[in-house]
């Protein structure tokens, strides 16, 4: 009897921890198997059946299954497929290595292509669109340097501000609703040259991914947009240098191992330098701007691993001292003035995070985040000198945690903590011009952002799978506490492996705007948090859309349709002057807006020929009380119709041919329709009063334009690779209106003309690497 | 390769250029009527008539005044324009160059008149009502001149500085107010008479609110550098209305800052015509004169 009640008690033990010890974990990354670095958002499944995981921000896969043994297939666009069998009968880490392919392999690069869009059309992450950098450095640019701002207007739901400029409009939304992260770091001002150029050296950066609705919880802060930079890491095997000479600007990138397969660096380093090369020949161009980007990483044994990158950069205009340019001959000495003006305003970002692995379904990563942007105006004039500086300054504490319970489910969490400080408009000035200038007091404003999430993503079926999240976000200004609850929800439905329908909502919070009237990017444009009276942004989006693979020619098609309804978004009143205004509080108002929209994007994102359509069929609209007369109006940037088409032709392995087409409807304005005559207030006279339309009743034209881009490469194979990249900006010479004048013509009297802003811009840059 | 590239790069640097501007058709706004007016010293109103016009029509000037050719097809002489009010209801009298004036009439303060304008020649009518507000006075006047100067260049430049002490009483509500000055003769010797018609060339004006009035007797100082020694100023306080008010500093606003010219949005001036432009306005100005000595 006893003998028989052991045995009984084992057979349960045996049995129990049967039932739970049948489920093992295969965890690791998906990386390059050249350079070691993380693939980020590659896919993982079990074959057959294709259930699995894509890898997060850092490369981690988790696959919780029943003890068996199985077939795991990893798949990302520009790698060779990677099959391999797994016994699983315990817990298991597996690092993979994926192999770039090279054109020269088509039916590779269509079978990676293939498995990376069926894949895609099972995820239930709608709006977003994934970039990598080495895709991207055909596409045709100004100045033979790919500039990722330039190439994100290309895509659908995103439009530009003026032409020319770094400015992005997403859906309907306004600049300020853009929430641009360089590796986690929120990155302010991303613009050279008053917007001409981006801040985001190419050679630095990895991939990026714009993200337009559907927001998963783990990003908020702003209403329309997440467009997320992913630095290089380093390789991690071997050193490597790369850059380009251009006609405006050069870079240089070194990366390599610190510790071989354990710790790697990356350094960047990008500067204008016509200010040194036109000063040769005296020809003074007081203006550069410069860029360095910084990123190391190492591995603390198997579950730990640290990541360091930081970005720094400024634009600065400098005039000489103007004492030794009067006439020589002048001993009067009139000409020496003393004079001078110069701005320098930039950006400064670090983040340190540190990846942990608590086991190996439970992932977390947690970032200390630090930002700046600032700028300081300075000018001087004989005895008198003047100072004009603001800056934001963040501190950042940020953690998520992925928990992947199964294939089938995946909860995430975390939460993150923003200490602001906001320093407007310091104002010094020294001589005679303190009477008539008020020096400001340094003003320190803090406002604390607090937000936390749960986000839980569920296979509930085989062809149904759901995201559901709440984010909860707050801030804290002075004499005000804002607290709200954001929830978001996506779904993708799987009629088969090539089609599904998506369909998404989200409500984002934003409380903080830009104190500007206007896309161009000036030296004064500045952060400012909410207060009391200035209520945070929010906005509503539902999405839905339809995506289709089209297996045989390689592409997939996504059709999608939006609309967003805002709240308390700010525009500023009429003839409102916010530079060095202290009191801008007073030149806000509040109202609200909608857009709605209707997208497609066919993409092909491999092979000899690749590219993609992107077209935009968007209406964006505002109401406020207290402008137009109260009357509804369309916002500036109201772009019905936004086309654009974008070809890379590998003609052979050492000629490149692409060309970017695109047909925008024009921004809107509100042009002066009249004028009267009226008795100036003493009635001593007359004086002209403008009339004009109602705001932004008149579009100004639409403009048609073509890019295109020869690259020469040396032979490939060898060590040392090198680039002559010859493009051609506007290549038809086409107008691009950016405004509207009233010109005089002797003939006709006055007319209204539109002039643009770029016309026919060749270049030519030598990239090399090795 | 090396051909290639050799061949491009002359190419690419002469081919450089710029898109000539496109012309752009925009409908212009309806002509309508625009009306100014003014109280005569409480003993009458003064109103004029003029239409708008296309915003591609540069203004004529003969020096600084308007082309009277211009200005005939401006102003308006064939209207009709009713006055009504608690006290009167009279059709003002044509005096020719758009000027309609009712005389002999006292308007009371605090109460609403209504203006009504026909135009039988273009078929255009406006109605415009204001209240009369009550008159500012002033408490006290005075002035002094201050000299600032620059040191350059071991040569030192001087100006002068005229600046204008003035306190009125607040009156009950919100209130705003202008203040205009004008120099009546400079060097003992008096200044012509503006023509009506000049262009632009306004005399200094100030605007002031009492919403920030903490005490009930408004203090400023203004300061002119266009007033010299020996130079007799009239200076001009009157009570206006809100719509008034934003519509002057709507002016200054707009045309203050190159920014505000490259950048803002463009600024839609308020009137109280209804169908039409311009202001009706009836306020009396209190007045002093003084001789900057």
């Amino acid at each position: 009897m006893k003998t028989r009640l052991h045995s009984l008690l084992l057979l349960l033990l045996w049995s129990s921890s049967g039932l739970w010890a049948q489920n093992f974990t295969i965890s690791g990354h998906v990386q390059d198997a050249e350079s070691g670095e993380a693939l980020l958002g590659s896919a993982v499944m079990v074959l057959p059946g294709k259930k699995g995981v894509y890898t997060n921000n850092y490369g981690f896969f988790s696959l919780t299954l029943p003890k068996g043994k199985y077939q795991l297939l990893s798949s990302f666009i520009g790698y060779e497929t990677d099959t391999q069998t797994v016994i699983l009968d315990q817990n298991r880490p597996l690092e993979i290595k994926l192999k770039a392919v090279g054109t020269q392999v088509e039916e590779v690069v269509i079978s990676a292509a293939k498995e990376a869009y069926a894949n895609e059309v099972k995820s239930p992450q709608m709006s977003s669109i994934n970039l990598q950098m080495k895709n991207l450095k055909l596409v045709p640019t100004i100045g033979g340097e790919v500039d990722i701002m330039k190439v994100i207007q290309l895509l659908p739901g995103v439009t530009k501000g003026g032409e020319g400029t770094t400015s992005i409009l997403v859906r309907g939304g306004d600049p300020d609703q853009n929430l641009i992260l360089l590796d986690e770091a929120v990155v302010y001002n991303v613009s050279h040259l008053f917007g001409f150029f981006s801040v985001f050296n190419p050679d630095a950066l990895k991939d990026l991914t714009i993200i337009k609705g559907g927001f998963p919880g783990q990003y908020g802060g702003r209403l329309s947009s997440v467009l997320d930079i992913n630095m290089n890491e380093g390789n991690l095997k071997s050193y490597h240098v790369k850059g380009g000479i251009g006609l405006l600007s050069s870079r240089l990138t070194v990366e390599g191992p610190i510790v071989k397969e354990k710790a790697s660096f990356s350094l960047s380093g990008r500067r204008t330098y016509i200010d040194q090369v036109l000063g040769l020949i005296n020809v003074p161009v007081p203006y550069y701007f410069y860029d360095v980007n910084a990123k190391a990483n190492v591995k603390l044994g198997d579950k730990d691993r640290i990541f360091w990158s930081a970005y720094l950069g400024d634009d600065v205009l400098y005039t000489p001292d103007l004492e030794d340019q009067g006439d020589p001959n002048d001993t009067s000495g009139v000409g020496d003035l003393n004079a001078g003006f110069g701005f320098r305003l930039g950006n400064l970002t670090s983040t340190l995070r540190w990846n942990h692995l608590f086991s190996e379904r439970l992932f977390s990563n947690t970032s200390l985040i630090f930002n700046r942007f600032k700028y300081d105006i300075t000018g001087n004039v004989l005895n008198n000198s003047i100072f004009i500086g603001s800056s934001v300054l963040d501190l950042s504490l940020k953690s998520d945690f992925g928990f992947y319970r199964n294939p089938e489910q995946t909860i995430r969490f975390g939460g993150q903590y923003i200490r602001h400080r906001f320093r407007p408009n310091v104002i010094s000035a020294q001589g005679d011009i303190s009477q008539i200038i008020e020096n400001s007091e340094v003003n320190n404003i803090f406002a604390d952002e607090i937000a936390i999430y749960g986000q839980y993503d569920w296979q509930m079926t085989e062809n149904l799978k759901i995201a559901g999240g709440l984010r909860i976000s707050g801030a804290v200004v002075p004499k005000r506490v804002y607290a709200s609850p954001e929830p978001r929800f996506s779904a993708v439905y799987t009629l088969d492996d090539k089609n599904s329908f998506k369909a998404g909502y989200a409500l984002m919070r934003q409380y903080l705007h830009l104190v500007s009237s206007s896309t161009v990017a000036l030296p004064t444009d500045l952060w400012y948090p909410v207060t009391a009276d200035v209520k945070p942004q929010t906005a509503h989006q539902v999405a839905a859309s339809y995506t289709h693979h089209f297996e045989k020619i390689n592409s997939l098609l996504t059709v999608e349709s939006y609309y967003k309804w805002m709240y308390n978004l700010t525009e500023y009143r009429e003839g409102a002057n916010l530079i060095l205004n202290n009191n801008f509080e007073s030149e806000l108002l509040q109202g609200d807006g909608r857009s709605y929209g209707f997208e497609l994007l066919l993409k092909r994102d491999e092979g000899r020929i690749n590219g993609w359509i992107g077209y935009t069929l968007s209406f964006s609209q505002r109401f406020f009380e207290e402008l137009n007369e109260g009357k509804p109006f369309w916002a500036k940037y109201d772009r019905r119709h936004d086309l654009s088409v974008v070809t890379i032709w590998k003609a052979t392995d050492q000629i490149s041919i692409s060309a970017v087409y695109t047909y925008l409807s024009g921004a809107r304005f509100t042009p002066q329709v009249g004028q009267y005559l009226t008795p100036n207030p003493s009635l001593t006279g007359v004086e002209t009063i403008p009339i004009f339309a109602e705001r932004n009743s008149t579009r100004l034209t639409a403009a048609n334009r073509v890019d295109l881009n020869l690259v020469f490469a040396n032979k490939p194979r060898k060590k040392f690779r090198s680039e002559w990249h010859f493009s051609c900006y506007n290549l038809l010479n086409s107008p691009t209106p950016i405004r509207v004048n009233l010109t005089f013509d002797p003939e006709r009297g006055y007319v209204y003309e539109q002039p643009s802003f770029l016309g026919r811009l060749p270049s030519i840059a030598w990239n090399f690497e090795f | 390769m090396k051909k290639y590239i050799i061949l491009l790069l002359p190419i690419i640097f002469l081919s450089a250029c710029i898109p000539d501007p496109v012309e752009i058709e925009i409908p212009q706004a309806e002509t309508r009527l625009v009306l100014a007016s003014q109280l005569l010293f409480n003993q009458g109103v003064l109103v004029q008539v003029s239409k708008s016009f296309n915003a591609l029509t540069e203004t004529p000037t003969n020096g600084d005044t308007v082309e009277q050719d211009f200005l005939d097809l401006l102003l308006v002489d064939s209207a009709r324009v009713v006055l009504e009010g608690p006290n009167i209801q009279d059709t003002l009298l044509n005096l020719e160059q758009g000027f309609y004036l009712n005389l002999g009439t006292e308007l009371l303060e605090n109460e609403i008149y209504r203006l009504s304008v026909f135009d039988s020649a273009t078929g255009l009518s406006v109605f415009a009502q204001t209240e009369v507000l009550e008159r500012a006075e002033f408490n006290s006047v005075a002035y002094r001149f201050r000299e600032q100067s620059i040191d350059f260049q071991d040569t030192v430049f001087k100006d002068t500085s005229f600046d204008l002490f003035i306190s009125f009483d607040d009156l009950e509500g919100d209130n705003y107010y202008m203040l205009n000055l004008y120099r009546i003769s400079q060097d003992g010797s008096p200044q012509p008479a503006e023509n009506l018609f000049t262009l632009n060339q306004g005399q200094p004006t100030f605007t002031f609110t009492d919403a920030l009035l903490s005490g009930e007797t408004f203090f400023d100082t203004l300061s002119y550098s266009g007033i010299g020694f020996g130079d007799t100023v009239g200076v001009a306080l009157s009570h206006i209305s809100k719509e008034y008010y934003e519509f002057l500093n709507a002016r200054q606003r707009s045309g203050s800052s190159i920014f505000a010219a490259l950048l803002g949005e463009p600024v839609n001036y308020p009137s109280n015509v209804e169908g039409g432009y311009g202001f009706f306005n009836l306020y009396f100005p209190s007045t002093e004169v003084i001789v900057a000595e």
